[in-house]
């Protein structure tokens, strides 16, 4: 009975903890543009461990452009194709791969202009070799 | 004003007028030069621009960027943007297409994708190649648009208490040129300068050359004006010079006329006179015959003419009563011969009595030159002498109707008025003749009384 109590508020407190972080990371996030904006997939393919993460948010000294990041942690060293589009248009493209020093991930970071209007971000890469694709979008 | 009338301060301060002048005029061509260097600086670095910085990295699809599809603008963003960090002076860079939309911009993003309009020269540069530019025009639309967005900026960065962005407010250079697409077509590259680096550094050049500009003249002026201060006192000694000696010739002739003239009054005169008063004596016996009467009576008569006519005559040489009070009598005297040359002439004095001495000799003897002159040459057939006073001031007016002169072509001033002029004008008075021919002769004195 006693070893009982302890448990039940333990998980209690967990599943709390789960239910309060779960929008956060689900959300696909439209800010205003004064505040960053982040999209964070827990999976890319349900099948792999593969997780990417795009953020936008304004230069620094700089509300004229937008620093966009999109981050793959790919689990592998594999090649990735990544592509980013501003309102549909291909503003940058190129290929990456997991490096082991940042725990197997790559990032690409790039500037674009701070459009009229709410700016259409998509980042999206694929690997060469499995074919998976991770793909978030950022309206901002 | 008195200082003025020295030739030396006259020049220096016309030389110090004309070097202001040329200093400012040289300051103003100057500025435009440098003006003009700056611009010239500006579109070649444009043009380094257009072909190493700009021209080679024109994304394809450029000239399709609208307000919407901005991602090849962001491509060229991503290859300018940081190569421009390296050109201090240059404010900002804009891309047009020939229908005058703005396809790219380094800091006036938010009006890319919009159409303003280029100007006749911009749409020459875009079709032909070449280059232009000039002081920037902030009435042009997409300067204007891009000052309201920066004024709205600023607003609502105070509004959140957040700081200010610093913007430049002087002036800008704008210049621009052609670069070509991926595609072939021609783009119009302009490239906005600050102008107060520019010039600040062209200046620093032609101010050096101011100062070589401003160094000589002023030194010209003083070494001018030294020579001048020379000369003018070397003429105003002659001057001085010649005056004395002109002065001393007429006081000579005076004093000969004076010794002639008393000589004569006390011999000649005095013979003379006793002779016609002996003559009228003998006419006047009783023992005299009638035919010997008549002789000597007219032997009488043509002697107390001629007496008459030699008391005139010393008069005119020496006056025996020159004062103020015996003023007309003696201009009477002075016009006693003119009835011998059938000239009607005529005395007028008001007002002369209280006239100091000197200033009554003075119009006596202008007068007596005037007169001299009018029956020597002018064949007139009235005369008029006039002195007027009023306490203050003294006037001679000697006016004939004679054949007159023309001033153009005989000196006026004969040797006698000459010294006269000089005298007058010693005395603070004016003299002045005025003819014309057929229409007489006047000639006016005017002089302090006192």
């Amino acid at each position: 009975m006693f070893l009982r109590g302890p448990a039940i508020v333990l998980s209690f407190v967990l599943g709390a903890a789960a239910l309060v972080s779960a929008p956060a990371l689900a959300s696909d996030g439209r800010a205003a543009k004064d505040d960053p904006a982040e999209v964070d997939r827990d999976r890319c393919n349900a099948d792999t461990s593969t997780r990417a993460k795009l953020k936008v948010d304004l230069a620094e000294n700089n509300s004229l452009r937008l620093v966009v990041i999109g981050t793959v942690w790919s689990n592998d060293t594999d090649v990735w194709e990544w592509k980013l589009r501003h309102n549909g248009e291909v503003s940058d493209s190129g290929r990456s791969r997991g490096s082991e020093d940042a725990s197997l991930s790559f990032r690409v970071n790039r500037t674009m202009l701070n459009g009229y209007g709410v700016d259409d971000i998509v980042f999206r890469a694929e690997n060469l070799r499995s074919g998976e694709v991770c793909r978030t979008v950022v309206n901002y | 004003m008195r200082v003025l009338r020295s030739p030396v301060a006259l020049f220096l301060l016309i030389g110090i007028v004309m070097v202001v002048a040329i200093f400012l005029g040289t300051n103003r061509l100057a500025d435009r030069a440098a003006r003009q260097e700056a611009i010239a600086e500006a579109q070649g670095t444009t043009e380094v621009l257009a072909r190493s910085v700009v021209g080679p990295d024109v994304p394809k699809g450029l000239s399709n960027v609208t307000r919407r599809k901005i991602a090849k603008a962001d491509q060229m963003d991503r290859i300018v943007g940081p190569r421009l960090l390296d050109v201090e002076t240059v404010d900002r860079v804009n891309i047009w297409t020939p229908d005058g939309r703005m396809v790219y911009s380094s800091e006036s993003l938010p009006l890319v994708g919009r159409k303003f309009g280029l100007d006749e020269d911009q749409l020459e540069v875009l079709e032909n190649g070449g280059r232009g530019g000039g002081i920037a025009d902030p009435a042009r639309p997409e300067n204007v648009a891009l000052a309201r967005y920066r004024a709205e900026v600023a607003e609502q960065q105070r509004a959140a208490g957040e700081e200010v962005d610093e913007i430049y407010d002087g002036g800008l250079v704008q210049t621009y040129t052609q670069i070509i697409s991926p595609e072939g077509e021609p783009l119009l590259l302009e490239a906005y300068y600050t102008l107060d680096e520019i010039e600040e550094r062209t200046n620093e050049i032609f101010n050096a050359f101011r100062w070589i500009t401003l160094g000589p003249l002023i030194l010209l002026i003083l070494v001018a004006t030294v020579i001048l201060a020379g000369l003018t006192r070397r003429v105003r000694r002659g001057a001085q010079e010649e005056e004395r000696l002109l002065r001393s010739a007429m006081d000579a002739s005076d004093a000969e006329r004076r010794r002639i003239a008393r000589d004569l009054h006390d011999s000649v005169v005095q013979d003379l006179a006793g002779s016609a008063f002996a003559v009228v004596a003998v006419a006047r016996n009783p023992e005299t015959s009638d035919d010997a009467r008549e002789t000597l009576e007219s032997a009488g008569t043509s002697l107390r003419s001629s007496l008459k006519s030699l008391r005139s005559l010393l008069a005119e040489i020496h006056p025996p009563d020159l004062h103020a009070a015996g003023l007309a009598a003696a201009l009477a005297d002075l016009i006693a011969p003119a009835a011998a040359v059938d000239i009607q002439a005529s005395v007028s004095v008001e007002g002369a009595e209280t006239a100091s001495n000197e200033k009554a000799a003075l119009v006596w003897r202008v007068a007596q030159e005037a007169v001299r002159n009018t029956l020597r040459h002018s064949q007139a057939s009235t005369l008029g002498v006039t002195v007027r006073g009023d306490g203050q001031r003294l006037t001679l007016e000697v006016v004939d109707d004679g054949v007159g002169f023309d001033p153009a072509r005989v000196n006026t001033d004969s040797y006698g008025l000459r010294g006269l002029r000089s005298l007058v004008a010693d005395s603070g008075g004016t003299l002045e003749v005025r003819s014309s021919l057929g229409e007489g002769t006047t000639v006016r004195m005017e002089v302090d009384a006192q």
